[in-house]
């Protein structure tokens, strides 16, 4: 098995460097890094700017887009790519807020009382914003969902917040798979570029 | 595309969509387990590490800290 993957140092909290190599140790794979330097970034903004042809709000794309290289690099013509698995399966934070409502909405209050106390003790604020979301007035429900980036000026954080709008009927789904279907729907298209 | 490489996405296989957005809460989710059912089936493949790990998240990137140090660095 092969494997690419792109590591930033140590300073970043959310770096996944560790599983990587667990992984790496126990499938016994050839698993080359890519260790995104400035220098490095720097170097690629043009060409990457080139070849993305919209704009982009994080350097996620970017890093992808050195991952590929990496691969490209070591002669790999077809990867696999885990896109999806959040989305479908409740990887991501805020989605255990669908549950909690939910839960506490069918009055299924054992439970709704165990997986708040999880919620609580992995700290996990997405997920208790959005059930404050369902439980707020309208005016408040843009303000609990949305946070201005601090680097991206007030015009495109507009843009971004009117983008969000589009995701409100998932974001109002009573029901944890309700909000999955809408989410897939929504986010297929994005996924499969 | 830049690099001339293909990428799949097994997950998007459209009767996996169908099949898992048809489960169960509780295969996905549970008291703070994500993927139940993924981990489940790759239970004898996946280190203990990965298997137990409770904070998984999407691919992420330290923005705000290299847009600083791009800005003072390169771009000034």
């Amino acid at each position: 098995m092969r494997t690419f993957s792109a590591v930033y140092c140590e300073w970043f909290k959310l770096d996944e460097k560790r599983y990587l190599d667990e992984v790496k140790r126990s499938a016994n794979s050839h698993s080359p890094f890519i260790y995104p330097t400035m220098e490095l970034l720097n170097e690629n903004l043009d060409n990457f700017i080139n070849h993305q042809e919209e704009t982009v709000i994080s350097f996620s794309q970017l890093t992808q887009y050195l991952v590929m290289k990496l691969a490209h690099e070591n002669e790999l013509k077809v990867l696999l790519d885990g896109q999806g698995a959040d989305e479908l399966l409740v990887g991501y934070d805020y989605m255990t807020g669908y549950y909690l409502n939910q839960q506490l909405r069918s009055l299924n209050l054992k439970s709704f009382f165990e997986e708040l106390l999880t919620v609580i003790k992995r700290k996990n604020v997405e997920g208790l914003q959005l059930l404050s979301y369902h439980f707020s007035p309208n005016f408040l429900r843009k303000k609990i969902l949305y946070r201005n980036k601090k680097y991206l000026s007030n015009r495109l954080n507009n843009i971004i917040s009117q983008d969000n709008f589009y995701l409100s009927p998932m974001y109002k789904s009573k029901s944890l798979t309700t909000a999955l279907i809408v989410n897939v729907d929504y986010k297929l298209e994005k996924l499969l570029r | 595309m830049t690099f001339g490489i293909e990428t799949r996405v097994p997950f998007l296989d459209f009767r996996l969509v169908v099949y898992l957005l048809s489960l169960p809460d509780e295969y996905k989710y549970k008291k703070g387990t994500t993927k139940r059912i993924l981990r489940d089936a790759l239970n004898e493949y996946l280190p203990e590490l990965v298997k137990q790990r409770k904070d998984k998240i999407g691919f992420a990137s330290p923005d705000f800290k290299l847009l600083k140090e791009l800005d003072e660095k390169h771009w000034s």
